[in-house]
């Protein structure tokens, strides 16, 4: 089963109960854990992963152009959405190298075939492995921008992966937000967990990954974290779920003792009750 | 001209929006011309803190264009599929689709089209608001649309509209909170601003958060400050951001301790220093926005 866990706002515990899951299906089998938060990559850490033992660069097109054969049209400088492409017509167009998002649709339009494949490294792609758990992680690199291109190409490697079949399951933890980072690995879970907590922010956040879910048509289950420190809040967000129909798993209460546990340790026996709960959730509900 | 301050994080749910929503209200409750922006556009919630009422501006943004497929054109080659980097076209009975929420707009299936069955079109990927705060300031929020990637574009758009409104009304500062992460819309919330304010939490996660946060800032050369909050939660970590800190030549503005006074303020959506001036937080972010008032206007 391939299974997301997003949930909108930061800080909500994405990652907690993503690796607390990990560690709960890896007691019964082998499993493969994506983490597409590319920013912020967190699971590495979480899952006591400290070398990986593959790192592949994330990396993307960018154009080449040779002097020698461009006629000077500038039919590329005018495809290019992205106005990475400048100069003098008549001349060949200068690139500007941050600019570029490397779809290249210059290289498509040039007649004269003057554009030729370069590469730009965006991140890297790491596989890490701990008894029973495989892990791909997606880093962008400090300073570049398209976190989409290297979110999709982790999405890919890790659906790659787990089609070889070896796995029980993949758990993928995303980005906060719902933007195109996020939508990249709800497209290839079958099963949604969405954490949140009973926050004005919490709510507000938790409605667009519905919305967002529902728009990519997937089984959401919602997990209310720190599910005690506002009454009044709660009662909203279960009032909000039974409107939408959304099955809410599991509600945890705030713990101190998790805030002051090292984020490198397993879970305790609390946690790991209600991450039973959420595995039985998973189980029993079609997609 | 208005100095503008980016409060950033890196890892999210440290406190931005608690220390950016008490920065805005110290500084207009000191007289100070300001206009507050919310840069994260995915989930912008500032707005509920400062008690966002009177509508004053609203703009729809066309952030990209997407691709549009017509079927009686399109004879299934699928090289627009092989073309597309992200993903958002798929073949389905033999004709091409376009995953809407996917495409970027660069029209490389478009060129790559053998019967032109494929154009571009002028997508709105986004809201600019503009609304009179509780406290009489304005906030600017840009809000981007189910899944839209160009998030990057909405966040200069809202910068650009609250430097116009500084602009006409003489005010001094421009506060923006930003989104987690460190890509697109942090890298334009911070491109020619003039400060940052990095909040972090002592622990690994988000002292991870905080050092990649920081090799952004030093790439575009922005001057930045630290802001430790819940820095009684761990001793060992609070320890080392602050010898990191020091080690990278950043100033250390202040420390905020855990507190359930700023879950309550943020119940009653207010900013902690208004909601108790006398509680220990509000020393400490009151303290924390004395000291970014005095390296600012230094």
């Amino acid at each position: 089963m391939k299974i997301a866990v997003t949930g909108g706002k930061g800080g909500v515990g994405k990652s907690t109960i993503a690796s607390a899951l990990i560690r709960h299906y890896s007691e019964a089998g082998r499993i493969l854990a994506a983490d597409l938060d590319v920013d912020n990559p967190c699971l590495s850490s979480m899952l006591n992963m400290n070398r990986p033992y593959k790192v592949e660069d994330a990396e993307t097109f960018k154009p080449s152009i040779v002097a020698a054969k461009c006629i000077g049209c500038h039919k590329c400088v005018d495809a290019c959405e992205e106005h990475a492409l400048y100069g003098l017509e008549g001349s060949a167009p200068t690139l500007y190298d941050q600019l570029c998002s490397g779809c290249g649709a210059c290289k498509l339009v040039c007649p004269a075939n003057a554009i030729e494949d370069d590469r730009k490294v965006l991140g890297q792609i790491s596989w890490y492995n701990r008894g029973n758990i495989t892990l791909i992680e997606g880093r962008i690199t400090p300073g570049e921008a398209r976190s989409p291109i290297v979110a999709r190409q982790t999405a890919l490697a890790a659906d790659k992966e787990y089609s070889t079949g070896v796995y029980k399951h993949l758990i993928i933890d995303t980005m906060p937000g719902v933007a195109n980072p996020v939508a990249q690995a709800l497209l290839i879970a079958e099963k949604v967990v969405a954490v949140t907590e009973p926050t004005l922010l919490g709510i507000h956040d938790i409605m667009l990954t519905l919305e967002l879910s529902d728009y990519l048509g997937k089984t959401v289950g919602i997990v209310i974290n720190k599910a005690d420190i506002s009454r009044e809040h709660l009662i909203k967000l279960r009032k909000i779920c039974a409107e939408k129909d959304v099955k809410i798993i599991v509600e945890i209460p705030y713990s101190r003792d998790i805030l002051f546990t090292s984020v490198s340790q397993p879970p305790g026996d609390e946690l790991k009750a209600y991450v039973r709960r959420i595995a039985s959730w998973l189980k029993n509900t079609k997609p | 001209m208005a100095k503008t301050i980016v409060v950033l994080s890196g890892k999210g749910g440290v406190g931005k929006t608690t220390v950016s929503s008490s920065l805005a209200y110290l500084y207009s409750k000191d007289g100070t011309g300001i206009v507050a922006v919310d840069a994260d556009v995915d989930a912008p919630d500032l707005e509920y803190f400062l008690g966002g009422g009177k509508l004053v501006k609203q703009v729809s943004i066309e952030t990209s264009d997407k691709a549009f497929i017509d079927p009686s054109k399109c004879i299934g080659c699928g090289r627009c599929v092989e073309v597309c980097i992200y993903g958002a076209l798929t073949m389905h009975g033999g004709k091409a689709k376009v995953e809407k929420i996917m495409c970027e707009g660069c029209g490389s299936c478009m060129y790559v089209c053998p019967t032109d069955a494929v154009s571009l079109e002028k997508h709105s990927g986004g809201l600019i608001t503009v609304k009179e705060t509780r406290y009489g300031f304005k906030i600017v929020t840009g809000r981007i649309s189910l899944g839209e990637h160009n998030s990057g574009k909405m966040v200069s758009v809202a910068r650009t509209e609250a430097y116009k409104i500084a602009q006409a009304e003489s005010l001094d500062v421009i506060v923006v909170d930003g989104a987690p992460g460190i890509g697109c819309p942090i890298i334009a919330s911070i491109t020619g601003a003039d400060y940052v304010v990095a909040v972090v939490e002592p622990t690994k996660l988000s002292y991870q958060g905080l050092t990649r946060l920081l090799e952004v800032v030093e790439h575009f050369k922005i001057r930045a400050g630290i802001v430790i909050n819940k820095y009684d939660i761990s001793d060992e970590w609070t320890g080392r951001i602050t010898a990191y800190t020091m080690s990278k030549g950043y100033q250390l503005l202040g420390q905020i301790p855990l507190s359930h006074e700023v879950v309550e303020a943020m119940s009653q959506m207010v900013p902690p220093p208004e909601y108790n001036p006398r509680s220990k937080v509000s020393k400490s972010i009151t303290g924390i926005y004395r000291e970014i008032r005095r390296v600012i206007e230094a």
